[in-house]
């Protein structure tokens, strides 16, 4: 008996960010990323592939995301520029086996460890993530060079991963950045 | 820090970035490949980009005034629009399924034709195969399978619908005509419905309301097209809610994309000759396993499995067939008078049926015409056929009329071993040249046509 529709639905929300994260790892775009998600989502529904579990529905979800994502980069750019596939396929392996990242509760947890950010950090982070700009443009605004910027979003990223952790542990959201 | 770590961050932050050279993308690669530490940092860095990304959103929606340049641009608009889409089919989905929870049905709908492989599933048992004309049916999914097959169903109050090729509709069973197509292709012929109980289909991007009208519906997982042969009939598009007005002789298309607004226009002009050689890979609108030029032949399509009916207990029969669909009549436009011109070969002694399916240049169905060809080797031949010759599939669609559309051109045949090849399909308007049809030429040792 297949999936019905309302299941592939569910399935494919409850997957919705590592999908849309081994999406972002090839295009490095959101926009482009949420419509080739919305994209496997409307094709899965067409009912043109018959999927007998969620784990085939999955499967076939990163597979068809990857293919189209790739075929983004191929038109948009020049030269391929994206990583091989080799290591896309881990990073997909290692999504797919490391279930224990629940999606809404780690944005929710993302979203404390923002709050508890110095006003400049978060400035940066917001800049790059939350309106796209290039690291260039970072730089620009924070009057640093742009290897500062790699630098200083390598050293938050870390923070916020162990803010994250420790705030899905049930403590109270603390950032403590790395000394330079 | 130590400067092994910086490196990696660099790397990982430049090719976030799009500026990583293609010296450092190969060292990333490597890195990655043999580093589990560095590809988790990967994953970590990317998990939080996206959620970044959903707080973001959930910040536009939540203070639109507050929105920065970028986040009011044309790409985060249609980013939007684009999860309304999503929306719109989850709705469809829960709805369709609300639809068939319902209580008891009152309308039944009688499946006038069947021919080839269509199968009715329903809630209340197993699916059917091998349904009679004449079986009736109220709600459930019709599945049609293979290029060739289809479905004619009536409703009580005479509402006909034809499915053809690979298609499925869903169908509630109500009084009020609710339905969902799926995919594939639809003919309707639909009686005046009751004031306020419109007929309405839904497809993965639109959804259509009609009073009374005939029209023709084609659908896959992106688009919908809608082309009105009397009446009209009003399409919504699924992901901006926007609507048009669909008139005689008009056809609208709905995707996914909404930068460009929902409109209808005249119907597609259709070229009187058509020709398609193989030297390169066709189209997906073609079927067959595309094989390029080498010492066997030209380039070529090689015949692929293709449903043609099923038995009672499910098992299908399969046809080894080439062919193209295109629903959007604008392929070609044929008469009784015009010429196909198809080469080919398969293996001595397998019969090759040659199918072609028509509507009339407003949308409806206009029959299918067919002949069986029987080589008497397996070289490479060319055979030329007039359309008038060939043998009607439907008897109330008896003979070919002028200004046909074609939407498949099949060739098949009936075993796996028969090795159908086909370099090229070719129609003209008439016979051209002082030859007429049927005399011999190099390759053309064909058989008699029935």
């Amino acid at each position: 008996m297949p999936l019905a529709q309302e299941e592939i639905v569910k399935t494919l929300l409850s997957s919705r960010m590592r999908v849309l994260a081994s999406l972002w790892v090839i295009v490095r775009d959101a926009p482009a990323a949420e419509d080739i998600f919305q994209n496997v989502t409307v094709k899965a529904l067409a009912g043109e592939t018959r999927f007998a579990r969620e784990a085939e529905l999955i499967s076939w979800a990163h597979v068809t995301a990857r293919n189209e994502a790739l075929n983004w980069v191929r038109a948009k750019r020049s030269q391929a520029v994206a990583l091989d596939t080799a290591v896309l396929e881990m990073l997909e392996r290692e999504w797919a086996r490391d279930s224990a990242h629940g999606g809404a509760d780690r944005v929710e947890a993302l979203r404390d460890c923002l709050a508890a950010l110095p006003a400049a950090s978060r400035r940066v982070l917001e800049l790059r993530y939350f309106d796209e700009r290039s690291c260039a443009h970072v730089a620009r605004e924070s009057g640093v060079g742009i290897d500062a910027i790699y630098q200083r979003l390598s050293r938050l990223h870390r923070a916020l991963k162990k803010c994250i952790e420790r705030r899905l542990a049930g403590e109270s959201a603390r950032v403590e950045m790395e000394a330079s | 820090m130590n400067t092994s770590d910086r490196d990696r961050d660099g790397l990982l932050m430049r090719y976030f970035d799009g500026t990583i050279s293609p010296q450092e993308r190969t060292a990333l690669n490597t890195l990655l490949l043999e580093d589990a530490d560095a590809r988790a940092l990967l994953r970590e860095i990317v998990e939080q980009a996206v959620a970044m990304g959903d707080l973001a959103r959930e910040r536009a929606h939540a203070s639109p005034r507050v929105l920065s340049e970028r986040m009011r641009s044309p790409v985060r608009w249609r980013m939007s629009l684009a999860w309304a889409a999503i929306a719109a089919v989850v709705l469809m989905a829960g709805a369709a399924a609300l639809w068939f929870l319902q209580g008891p049905v009152s309308e039944v709908v009688t499946l006038e034709q069947i021919s080839g492989a269509v199968t009715l599933s329903t809630d209340s048992g197993p699916a059917q195969n091998g349904l009679q004309s004449g079986a009736t049916m109220r709600a459930g999914t019709l599945s049609v399978e293979g290029s060739t097959s289809s479905a004619h169903l009536r409703f009580i109050d005479g509402t006909s619908l034809t499915l053809s090729g690979e298609s499925e509709l869903a169908l509630t069973g109500e009084t009020q005509k609710r339905m969902t197509l799926r995919r594939g292709s639809l003919n309707a012929d639909v009686r005046t419905q009751k004031p306020g109980q419109p007929m309405r289909i839904l497809t993965s991007t639109a959804e259509i309301e009609v009073v009374g009208t005939r029209f023709q519906l084609s659908t896959n997982s992106g688009s919908t097209t809608l082309s009105v042969e009397s009446g009209h009939v009003r399409m919504r598009r699924l992901a901006d809610g926007s609507v048009v007005d669909v008139r005689q002789g008009e056809m609208s298309l709905a995707t996914l994309e909404t930068t460009n607004s929902l409109e209808s226009s005249r119907m597609l002009l259709a070229p009187t000759t058509f020709r398609q050689t193989f030297e390169q890979a066709p189209t997906v609108l073609w079927r067959g396993t595309w094989l390029p030029a080498d010492n066997q032949g030209p380039g070529r399509l090689q015949q692929v499995p293709d449903v043609s009916d099923k038995k009672s207990d499910g098992v299908p029969r399969v046809n080894y067939a080439v062919c193209v669909q295109d629903h959007s009549g604008s392929m070609v436009s044929v008469g009784p008078e015009s010429v196909l011109r198809v080469r080919f070969r398969a293996a001595r002694g397998n019969d090759v049926l040659i199918l072609f399916s028509l509507r009339n240049p407003k949308g409806g169905f206009a029959g299918n015409f067919q002949t069986i060809i029987k080589p008497d080797s397996s070289d490479w031949r060319t055979f030329d056929i007039k359309l008038s010759e060939l043998k009607a599939g439907f008897p109330e669609h008896p003979a070919i009329a002028v200004d046909s559309r074609v939407t498949l051109i099949y060739l098949a045949c009936f075993s796996p071993k028969s090795n159908l090849e086909v370099s090229e399909v070719a129609i003209e308007p008439s016979p051209s040249g002082s030859q007429p049809l049927g005399s011999a030429k190099p390759e053309r040792k064909v058989g008699d046509a029935q």
